[in-house]
């Protein structure tokens, strides 16, 4: 066990370095010129540009360049914006926050009610109920999310006036010690649900099949049949069998789950990464676009170990100990 | 999946069905414009009124921001989802058989090379990978080899996109090619003496096909959706391109007050990749008659 999480830990070395590597060609190798575009624009001396170029080391051969990005990311040192003239670091370190509260938020929403409502097509199997169910993770794949959280936006916080329409709240709870403020509960319902459902029917449709397939169904009938009320059929039959799909789920979607998340942050205006990507990018602040992809690369590689670790618990049948010999 | 209270195939049906009403839209989309009697790009709302102008009897659907005729731009929207959906799904096919038929035949040292390639590429968030690229990319419009192309935003959609996907039809590929080697046909095919090219073609590939058209389908739909999302932030399709993602940005400012200009391109996205998504999985139940006990 151990000597296999540290296999897999060295086996990130060469995705981050590519990682580093992609982003760093793409900042720097790119027609268009990154002291230009630091200057802000065509009309600018070429000796301002010269200077730039000095200031900030675009003037070395570029393989000296590359060497010494990678040794200011071992530093944690992204870059600075050409915009606001912050370290990139200290961006992320700002926006993070909201995006993690929206996105665990949006997680647990679709795994809550994707394991309640797959349990429940694979309780009512071929009949309504299941119908409904399939019809509903059909659509969550077909729906771009963007425009999902605009038609919410327009029923919930319009028409019904039930909710905000967008922002973070400014009167959230601040978390001790951390100093990260949190949202206004009612400003995160919007778009926590508008990202759930992308992988809220893919995990019910999941849980169903898995239910179906392993016939663990006809003990959940069982157990309703000897008179187990929902909530203890749910919880110690159905939750246990569930989980594996879920998580599988979670390592297979979470980059859709990421990209879901910058369009729902933008459209939300919830001032997350996802939203400074989308500003950082028309206003061509590239290290900031690149850093922030960057980050959430690792956030995503990491989230993918610590799926597969999970497995370790879930799935009895699974050893990694020993190679696939 | 299909949905069983449709009845056996119908949900392929519809799935064909949606798909041939989308391309076929796309192929007389200049015909159809000018049924409309409005171009993607004419500003025709009239005058005294600030658009966008609500649908009406002389603009169906309604105009957008600039008073620009909604149905006529959905119309004209059709060919660039299909552009960027086909063309992208056809590099990635390219490159991914043509890796994949590599990996599985020669197995060994190449195959390990190019599967821990693979792997790199899934390593990745596909779309903010490809937000990242596109949107270092200074300017498509005169870009070396995307100047010439009819829609130079476009054409880097589609690269970005069909450069990312080869590694899932690579995967598939691969299994497929290994699966059937181990078949008595392909055995003795090789052992007749057929050379490693014409095994791969003519044996090898062919048996593939049934997974591949699945991919390709789900694919398909999965490009649009990204295009849509991509041209949506603003890295895709340039304005005035009459992108469906493009026409829900245009729109987003007025969603409360004029819902209309956004819902159109939306509803269009959504029925077209459920079109696709419909057919590939029509299409797998109907070649895997093991997954329709459960589907039923």
């Amino acid at each position: 066990m151990a000597s296999y999480v540290l296999r897999r830990l060295l086996g990130l070395a060469p995705v981050l370095l590519a990682a580093a590597t992609l982003v760093w060609a793409l900042l720097f190798l790119l027609p268009g010129d990154p002291a230009r575009l630091i200057a802000g624009g065509q009309g600018v001396d070429s000796e301002v540009i010269d200077s730039i170029r000095a200031e900030w080391g675009l003037d070395a051969p570029a393989p000296i360049q590359y060497l010494r990005y990678l040794g200011k990311l071992l530093r944690g040192d992204l870059g600075v914006s050409y915009i606001q003239r912050r370290p990139v670091t200290a961006i992320i370190r700002d926006c993070f926050p909201a995006t993690f509260i929206l996105a665990v938020a949006a997680m647990l929403i679709a795994a809550g009610g994707g394991l309640v409502l797959g349990a429940l097509a694979a309780a009512h199997h071929g009949r309504l109920l299941d119908h409904l169910v399939l019809i509903l993770a059909l659509l969550g794949t077909s729906t771009p999310v963007f425009w999902l959280g605009l038609m919410l936006m327009l029923l919930f916080a319009s028409r019904l006036a039930w909710l905000p329409v967008l922002g973070y709240g400014m009167d959230g709870a601040i978390v001790p010690f951390l100093g990260i403020r949190l949202p206004e509960w009612d400003h995160l319902v919007l778009p926590a649900v508008t990202l759930s459902l992308v992988s809220l029917g893919a995990i019910a449709r999941l849980t169903r099949t898995s239910l179906i397939e392993t016939g663990s169904a006809e003990y959940l009938r069982t157990a309703a049949a000897k008179g187990a009320s929902a909530l203890r059929i749910f919880v110690y039959h159905a939750l246990k069998n569930a989980l594996l799909p879920v998580v599988t789920f979670v390592g297979l979607d979470f980059a859709a789950l990421l990209g879901g998340a910058v369009a729902t942050e933008y459209v939300f205006a919830w001032p997350g990464l996802g939203k400074t990507i989308v500003r950082a990018i028309a206003l061509k602040d590239l290290p900031v676009v690149e850093g922030c992809v960057l980050f959430l690369t690792v956030v995503f590689v990491l989230v993918n170990l610590a799926v597969d670790l999970a497995y370790l618990y879930l799935d009895p049948r699974i050893h990694y100990g020993r190679a696939a010999a | 999946m299909r949905l069983p209270f449709l009845g056996a195939r119908l949900s392929l049906m519809i799935g064909a069905l949606l798909v041939a009403a989308f391309v076929l839209c796309a192929a007389l989309a200049p015909w159809l414009v000018s049924l409309v009697g409005y171009g993607p790009f004419d500003q025709v709302a009239p005058r005294s009124i600030t658009p966008p102008t609500p649908p009406d009897a002389l603009h169906l659907l309604g105009t957008d921001t600039l008073g620009r005729d909604l149905l006529s731009r959905l119309i004209s929207g059709t060919r660039i989802s299909l552009e960027a959906g086909l063309l992208a799904e056809a590099i990635a096919l390219v490159l991914g058989t043509i890796v994949g038929a590599f990996a599985g035949y020669f197995g060994g040292r190449t195959d390990a090379l190019l599967m821990r390639c693979a792997e790199l590429v899934f390593a990745f968030p596909e779309p903010l990978l490809a937000l990242a690229i596109i949107a270092a990319v200074p300017d498509p419009e005169t870009a070396p080899f995307l100047r010439h192309l009819p829609h130079p935003s476009i054409g880097m959609v589609f690269l970005v996109l069909g450069f990312l996907g080869w590694a899932k039809i690579a995967r598939l590929v691969r299994g497929e090619v290994l699966r059937i080697r181990a078949r008595e046909f392909a055995q003795a095919a090789q052992a007749l003496g057929a050379n490693g090219a014409r095994v791969v073609m003519r044996h090898l590939l062919p048996n593939a096909l049934g997974p591949l058209i699945v991919a390709a389908t789900l694919g398909i739909g999965g490009n649009i959706l990204m295009e849509a999302w991509l041209s949506f932030l603003g890295v895709g399709a340039r304005p005035p391109l009459p992108s469906w993602g493009t026409m829900v940005t245009e729109g987003q400012a007025y969603i409360l007050s004029k819902p209309w200009v956004c819902i159109a391109p939306g509803m269009a996205i959504l029925v077209v990749v459920l079109g696709f998504n419909l057919l590939g999985d029509g299409i797998r139940d109907l070649l895997d008659p093991r997954r329709r006990v459960i589907a039923a």
